[in-house]
């Protein structure tokens, strides 16, 4: 068996790839040259490749890390991208949604300015943005992702029933408390009919819930336990956890502050802040553990 | 059973062995390959494909880089070239092994 065919031979399972074109033409020239430098020794040629083929026994161990190199570099491509799994009816329904949703905040808008009713405001959300916003969850939890499988269609669609429901009963409040009924117990009363079921059903769904995530990500995952472990047993996890509370109690306070304040226009920094000191804080606390 | 474990150490160095081989001019496989051969007098035997893995990873994160001969007869060639980076990779890892080779040192000895 001459160079050529050995090398061909070696490789012939894996997918030819600009990589293993390049390595294997510069085996070949490598090979070529060892072989005249062990036929100058005094070998004759079939034992001089002999010699050759027993030294690259394990050959393919770097095809095998050029081919996985190779194989994760498609799969980040072709599987990492969102767009892979949405297809098009997918896209419209998408789209549509976000249309009706605009469409029904912008009748909303309107009618309450031309009539001045906080009902014309919130009926129209009822309907326009209630059921887009279930639609949403719908396709949401029924869409298949690089790193999630979907949502069993009939089990999404009682989670989208569920926050219809909701979202339809928390409308209803806003009507009976500001319109003409101007009735606090009747706005509570409305949520035992609506908002109790619906959160009673979603809980139930949450706490029953399966995982999704696909199996690479599962093993990603495992790799990742490994790493947090290193944070959580320092006992900095717990640190951190009290640090973002206190931060994030002070932000609220600050936020209903600056809102009775009526300064609407600056309420939203607090918040903000809070953001980006617990970003510090968790890398803070991530070098400390490392 | 020395031989193994000889052998052992030295994989562990294969990257430091090939950034030496680049120190003074650019290399192709074979003449690195060989460069180990001679200056071992035949005793050890790097394997090659630990080599070329050396190669590839040490091309991945920029201590090296290859680039093919203007051969005119026969195949071509792939050489190897040191960058900066390789080079202080280098400079560190004898400084690795200086100081591995002094605590290995009073550690073997009889006391």
């Amino acid at each position: 068996m001459e160079l050529k065919e050995f090398i061909d031979h070696a490789f012939e399972k894996y997918e030819e790839s600009p990589e293993l074109i390049d390595f294997k033409e510069e085996l070949l020239t490598n090979l070529q040259d060892r072989l005249k430098s062990l036929e100058a020794t005094g070998l004759k040629r079939t034992e001089a490749l002999k010699e050759i083929r027993t030294e690259f026994a394990d050959i393919n161990k770097i095809a095998d890390e050029m081919s996985l190199d190779k194989k994760k570099e498609v799969f980040e491509i072709q599987y990492m991208s969102f767009r892979h799994f949405v297809t098009r009816p997918r896209a419209a329904i998408y789209t549509l949604l976000g249309v009706i949703a605009l469409f029904g905040l912008i009748v909303s808008g309107l009618s309450y300015l031309t009539s001045g009713k906080i009902e014309a405001l919130t009926g129209v959300l009822m309907v326009f943005l209630a059921l887009p916003s279930a639609g949403f969850v719908y396709m949401g939890l029924t869409q298949e992702t690089a790193t999630r499988h979907p949502m069993r269609p009939l089990r999404a669609l009682i989670y989208a029933i569920a926050v219809f429901v909701f979202l339809f009963g928390a409308l209803l409040v806003p009507i009976l408390v500001f319109g003409e009924a101007r009735s606090l117990e009747a706005a509570l009363a409305t949520l035992i009919p609506f908002a109790l079921p619906s959160i009673g059903v979603i809980a139930f769904l949450m706490i029953t819930e399966a995982d999704y995530r696909k199996a690479w990500v599962l093993k990603e995952a495992e790799k990742q336990i490994e790493w947090a472990k290193g944070f959580e047993d320092s006992g900095n996890a717990q640190t951190f956890g009290i640090m973002t509370a206190a931060v994030w109690i002070l932000a609220i306070g600050l936020f209903v502050l600056l809102l009775i304040l009526k300064l609407w226009l600056y309420s939203w920094i607090p918040l903000v802040v809070a953001l980006a000191v617990m970003m510090f804080l968790l890398a803070h606390y991530i070098k400390k553990s490392n | 059973m020395g031989g193994k474990l000889s052998s052992d150490i030295l994989r562990g160095h294969t990257d430091t062995i090939v950034l030496a081989s680049l120190l003074d001019r650019d290399r192709y496989g074979f003449e690195i390959y060989n460069r180990v051969l001679n200056k071992t007098d035949n005793l050890y035997e790097l394997k090659e494909t630990t080599l070329y893995s050396s190669y590839k990873r040490l091309e991945k994160d920029g201590f090296i880089q290859s680039y093919w001969g203007d051969e005119t007869q026969g195949g071509r060639r792939k050489y190897y070239r040191i960058t900066e980076l390789g080079r202080e990779l280098y400079q560190q890892k004898l400084k690795d092994y200086e100081f591995t080779k002094k605590i290995l040192e009073r550690l073997f000895m009889e006391e």
